[in-house]
């Protein structure tokens, strides 16, 4: 068995050796560069663009305009419907037409022979703009009379989203005021900030018609199918091959202008021609994630159970591109209450477009925010009523024998055991007893917490009427020598799904597992898939290898059984060998060649020839016809963590340093322990990233405050923690073996914890922290309100 | 363009470069050395760390013109393909990666860290990695990576 | 931004005399470059002009640290690395090496100088406030000749220096010897984040120089008589000029530069 073993990532050694393959490492022939002029104002007419130094430049091949990709008809119409909300929409256009919205966007694209070239060429474009008055976040855009970013819409709300369970108003009527806490939470705009920026190679056969694009992108079926809309080209004229990627963690599910802009500027010059962003253009303008904020009203009982929640959020999601990102907010409502009971509850959430740059999607796609808000409030909570914060999640912890339940939204959680992981971990930081360190500190003048928090991450998205749906293919083919290639339509950037679906192939089939090799990442190659996001890969993609291992596995067996002359049902297939209970065995190669090579001899009798299968795993609890059965569900499966830190508080700096970082999962069945904790230990880094170093900040007019990595500061190795991992198995019953989501587990824990960790080494002063990141600067701030 | 002359990976070589160019574009562009990746041009994320003369720099922040007579060594070091290096086979083994982007930094890091110091301690290769960002796997596999290149030198292991 | 030359040019003279001709020569579009830590990342971003570039790697005996007339001299292009290394910068000036190894990462170190972070005069840098508490001297050369600069006269305000075109930072000269005791202490916020405050205390024959770096736009010095004074002093000083960004707002830094007053004079008396 290679299912829950640590087997090695497959791709290690190609990229440890530097041999890796990313965008910026494919250079066909004669390949140009392009790059693009963006926009300095957050909010500006475009008057006139004057092109003429730029394109009368030697080295200057082509420069495009919003009005010239408007001429060549290239616009993207709004698509797509939605369950419960109706958005305004508007049609995209990948370079600026008329005005610009945000700091860094597409205005203009030149391609030149060199990076050199292009950026001298940028300087000799000439835009004149009429700056026009702007709104630098959601609150200054939701003002009455506030410049509107959209010139078309009343306002600058995008989409309105409440729901209602029970009878929340009365509720809080009936609550006395001491049992009642109302507050704003924050939390701040970060960006997902894979090392290598997004990118994308197009080459262009004329005579084929024929549209060749590398992209540093998680999903090149739909990439695909984004490009041929907006070009109007068929599907089957463009090929989309994924080479090494250089993390994406959503930040690179399709599609963004500049893919169009280069495809289209491929095909006019009929040259290949690359997109490679760098640092400065992705910082402002590649998207980033989170900037809600939420007012909330909390009603609970004495022993600190929730009786009533209403949150109002307000999303600020920036300008609108032809980014996926502003959904995000959506899943942050509809997360609300999670793994919380609470039978009288209200959300509404409006989604804001102002001068910021726009959203892309970012792991943890929402679920990190309503992680953080809920757990602040139950931390508020259980201080209110002088209860042990883990007592008081105990209290109010969906329990097992819920499930499947319904949450407020709508959406179905397949199943759970929150007590389990908060137990596990509450043991692995050392829970119990640690009053007495912390007192033990404070006499020697050092102040320590410990603090707790718990996420949800509901997995494999598969939104109605979307691209973004449940259709991950595989297939899975053995050769006549009976070496096993999986085609499949997930990828991986990075992550290593590549090694688990081999291992739950190899597993299925009975074959040696360096038999088994996996192909993704080519629309050419694989079969449709939705590529790597919502954590899918596995739960998706690896039942859909299983799936079709299955069938050559019976066709493996009923030939194997033929030529070792006994029953179907009496062998095993193990080792590559298909063997009889005597003992006799025939290798896979044998069978294989059998199967190839005598299609109509003995063996192959009421046998179709043939050892190719594809097929499409098909989740079962997915509903997408509430007005058939009043159920509308898009996340088949529910992860969740708890975490537990202990953290060291400089009372004078407001520094915070964790001492130790504890988190026990529970993502079903874990077909590779190595590659999941990598998963982990890369999400809880990011996590503590987002908690404590990095934010996306603006000032009231929109001017982005971080354009290189010195202004936003990813955790190093000096800011590293020795990460403690534990495991819990709670396994889908939806899912084959189990299995459930892990790649956004362990983002969406750390800042609710290491908030309630802070909270606690400053407990004596009554400290509250509402706004996360929790720099020094705001620590220090929270301390000095406190005094 | 200028010439510039230079001892590559342990080779002398001759590049044409651009006066404006980085010495990590003229790397991957010119000598074709595609080991060293871009993450930032602000000297900040390490992913296109290599040797100049022996110390290591981050060669998106130096000019290709100022390598002219010195020794570059990078991550491929003039392997043949497929030889690893016992860094680069810690690393694979320790999951010390996950898309690989930084990693070629890291290496780089990493064998200048053991050059210097044969036996360093936990704080000493966190100061020696402390230029290298790495995005999707932390630093937990990567410090796992270094002790256990530095114990199979030392024999510990 | 500067319009592009058809032929860009990189001269990178042996002595100099001929830096300061090809400075001359070249004019003001001419871009002095010595490790690079801060223009680089400006010149990638198109920022600055790019076209024509002196540096000054390769001149002679520039990195050179010496200790003569009772001045320990460092040339413009030793490296952090170098300096925090150096054994008579250890013997001479130990709290300068103790910043020096202290700057940005290793590969950062290896390659940017003392006579770079100088000209560049960022506030807050570890230089410009260790420097200022050794009441440093910045030696300039030019086709007109050398001078002599006090550290507090050659930085103006936030990056902005006396250094005039066609002029370089060729030296910075601290006391060859020992103080009776010094501390360096730099605070900030995440690896590869600018310091938000450094700190610098030199105690000579019962006089104490304070430093303090990142809390107004240069860094303020104070000739310590009690601790209270200095933090009256440097309080003062971040009330009439403050300075602050995004993460660190200005009374934040203000609370900053008065925690590290105490901690770094209480390290030095230590």
């Amino acid at each position: 068995m290679y299912i829950g073993e640590r087997v090695e990532g497959r791709n290690n050694r190609l990229v440890v050796a530097g041999a890796g393959t990313y965008v910026d490492d494919v250079r066909p022939e004669g390949c140009l560069v392009l790059a693009i002029l963006r926009s300095p104002h957050p909010h500006a007419r475009i008057r006139r663009i004057d092109v003429t130094a730029a394109e009368g430049r030697d080295d200057v091949e082509l420069v495009l305009t919003g009005e010239s990709l408007l001429a060549a008809g290239i616009a993207i119409p709004p698509s797509g419907s939605y369950a419960n909300f109706t958005p305004r929409m508007t049609v995209k256009h990948p370079l600026a037409v008329g005005k610009v919205r945000y700091v860094g966007e597409p205005v203009a694209a030149v391609v030149a022979h060199d990076l050199v070239g292009a950026r001298a060429a940028l300087d000799a474009l000439m835009v004149d703009y009429e700056v026009l008055p702007s709104v630098g976040n959601a609150l200054l855009a939701l003002e009455p009379g506030a410049p509107r970013v959209e010139d078309e819409w009343p306002d600058n709300v995008m989409v309105e989203y409440p729901f209602e369970k029970g009878d929340p108003a009365a509720v809080l009527g009936a609550t006395e005021p001491s049992r009642i806490r109302r507050g704003t939470l924050v939390c701040n705009r970060i960006a997902s900030t894979p090392l290598e920026g997004r990118g994308l190679v197009a080459d262009y056969d004329p005579h084929r018609r024929y549209l060749t694009c590398w992209a540093s992108t998680q999903s090149p079926h739909i990439l695909r199918t984004l490009l041929a809309g907006a070009l109007d080209l068929p599907d089957s004229s463009i090929r989309v091959i994924q080479p090494n990627v250089g993390g994406a963690f959503g930040g690179k599910i399709p599609m963004f202008p500049e893919d169009i802009v280069t495809a289209h500027a491929a095909i006019v010059l009929k040259r290949p021609v690359k997109w490679i962003e760098q640092r400065h253009e992705y910082l402002p303008a590649g998207g980033h994630s989170r900037d809600v904020r939420c007012d909330y009203e909390v009603a609970f009982a004495a022993d600190g159970r929730i009786t009533a929640l209403t949150t109002e959020l307000i999303a600020d999601i920036g300008a609108q591109s032809t980014f996926l990102g502003w959904l995000m907010a959506i899943v942050s409502a509809g997360c609300i209450p999670g793994s919380y009971k609470v039978d009288d509850v209200r959300v509404r959430l409006r989604c804001v477009v102002s001068n910021r740059g726009p959203w892309q999607a970012y792991r943890g796609y929402g679920k990190e925010v309503s992680a953080f808000f809920l757990e602040r409030i139950l931390d508020e909570v259980a201080d209110a009523v002088g209860r042990p914060r883990d007592e008081v999640r105990e209290r109010n912890f969906l329990t097992p024998d819920v499930f499947p339940y319904e949450q407020p939204s709508g959406w179905i959680t397949d199943s759970g055991d929150y007590s389990g992981t908060l137990a596990k971990v509450k043991d692995l930081i050392g829970w119990e007893g640690f009053a007495a360190r912390k007192a033990a500190a404070r006499a020697g003048g050092r102040r320590l917490g410990i603090g707790i928090g718990h996420e949800l991450t509901p997995e494999g998205s598969s939104r109605p009427d979307s691209l973004l749906s449940g259709t991950d293919s595989a297939t899975v083919k053995m050769s006549p020598h009976g070496d096993v290639t999986v085609l499949t339509g997930v990828t991986s950037p990075g992550t290593g799904n590549e090694t688990g679906i081999a291992q739950i192939v190899a597993d299925c089939l009975g074959a040696s597992l360096d038999r088994v090799r996996v192909v993704q990442g080519d629309t050419e190659l694989c079969p449709h898939g939705n590529g790597n996001y919502s954590s899918r890969s596995l739960t998706f993609g690896g039942s859909s290898a299983h799936l079709a291992a299955l069938v050559v596995h019976d066709k493996i067996r009923r030939v194997g059984a033929s030529m070792l002359d006994v029953a179907p049902g009496e062998v095993r297939l193990d080792g590559h060998r298909v063997i009889a209970p005597s003992g006799a065995e025939v290798g896979f190669g044998a069978v294989a060649a059998t199967i190839y090579r005598s299609p109509h001899a003995r063996h192959m009798e009421g046998v179709e020839p043939g050892l190719e299968v594809t097929r499409t795993f098909k989740m079962d609890n997915v509903h997408h016809q509430p007005e058939k059965d009043g159920r509308y569900n898009q996340y088949p499966t529910w992860s969740f963590s708890t975490a537990a830190c202990i953290v060291e508080v400089d009372e004078e700096t407001g520094v915070v340093r964790i001492e130790k970082f504890a988190l026990v999962h529970d993502s079903g069945m874990v077909v590779n322990p190595l590659l999941a904790e990598a998963q982990l230990h890369g999400a809880i880094t990011q996590g503590i990233g987002a908690s404590l170093y990095e934010e996306i900040r603006y000032d009231d007019a929109g001017l982005p405050q971080n354009l290189t990595l010195r202004e936003y500061t990813l955790p190093g190795m000096r800011e590293s923690v020795d990460i403690v991992l534990g495991h819990q198995s709670t396994p889908s019953p939806f899912t084959m073996m189990g299995m459930k989501g892990v790649g956004e587990s362990g983002i969406s824990a750390p800042a609710p914890a290491i908030a309630s960790a802070i909270e606690d080494a400053l407990s004596d002063l009554g400290v509250r922290l509402t706004e996360v990141p929790f720099t020094p600067a705001r620590v220090w701030a929270a301390i000095q309100e406190a005094r | 363009m200028i010439d510039i002359e230079l001892t590559l990976n342990g080779r002398p070589r001759r590049l044409a470069v651009d006066p404006r160019e980085s010495l990590v574009d003229a790397l991957r562009e010119r000598a074709r050395l595609t080991g060293a990746h871009v993450g930032c041009r602000t000297a900040s994320c390490g992913a296109c760390t290599v040797e100049l003369d022996g110390n290591t720099v981050k060669s998106c922040c130096v000019l290709a013109a100022e390598a002219d007579g010195r020794a570059v060594r990078t991550v491929e070091n003039g392997a043949e393909p497929g030889e690893l290096d016992d860094v680069q086979v810690a690393f694979a083994e320790a999951q010390g990666m996950q898309c690989g982007y930084c990693t070629p930094g890291m290496v780089v890091s990493v064998r200048n860290l053991l050059d210097r110091i044969a036996d360093p301690d936990d704080d000493e290769i966190t100061r020696g990695l402390a230029g290298n960002l790495c995005r999707c796997t932390g630093y937990v596999n990567i410090l796992k990576a270094v002790r256990l290149v530095r114990d199979r030198r030392l024999g510990r292991v | 931004m500067s319009p592009l030359t058809a032929e860009a040019v990189f001269v990178a003279p042996r002595t100099l005399p001929e830096v300061y001709t090809a400075l001359e020569a070249l004019g003001p579009a001419a871009t002095l470059l010595s490790g690079g830590m801060s223009l680089m990342p400006m010149l990638n971003r198109g920022i600055g002009p790019r076209d024509a570039i002196v540096s000054l790697g390769r001149v002679d005996g520039l990195a050179e640290v010496t200790l003569r007339g009772g001045r320990l001299s460092i040339g413009a292009t030793a490296t952090h690395t170098a300096i925090a290394r150096h054994p008579l910068v250890a013997r001479s000036a130990g709290v300068l090496a103790t910043a020096a190894g202290g700057i940005g990462d290793l590969q950062v170190r290896n390659r940017g100088t003392i006579g770079g972070a100088v000209a560049h005069g960022n506030a807050g840098a570890d230089y410009l406030t260790v420097l200022s508490a050794l009441e440093a001297t910045v030696v300039i050369g030019g086709s007109a000749g050398e001078r002599r600069a006090a550290l507090g006269d050659f930085v103006l305000g936030l990056r902005s220096t006396d250094l005039r075109h066609g002029e370089v930072v060729t030296a910075v000269e601290v006391d060859g010897s020992a103080p009776d005791a010094a501390a360096f202490l730099r605070y900030h916020r995440v690896q590869g984040a600018a310091p938000t405050i450094t700190a610098a205390a030199v105690i000579r024959d019962d006089r104490t120089v304070l430093a303090i770096g990142g809390a107004t736009p240069t860094p303020t010095v104070v000739r310590v008589s009690s601790v209270e004074q200095a933090l009256a002093a440097v309080d003062a000083a971040c009330a009439a000029n403050p300075l602050g960004d995004a993460h660190n707002p200005p009374d934040y830094r203000r609370a900053m530069a008065a925690v590290h007053t105490r901690r770094v004079l209480e390290e030095a008396a230590a």
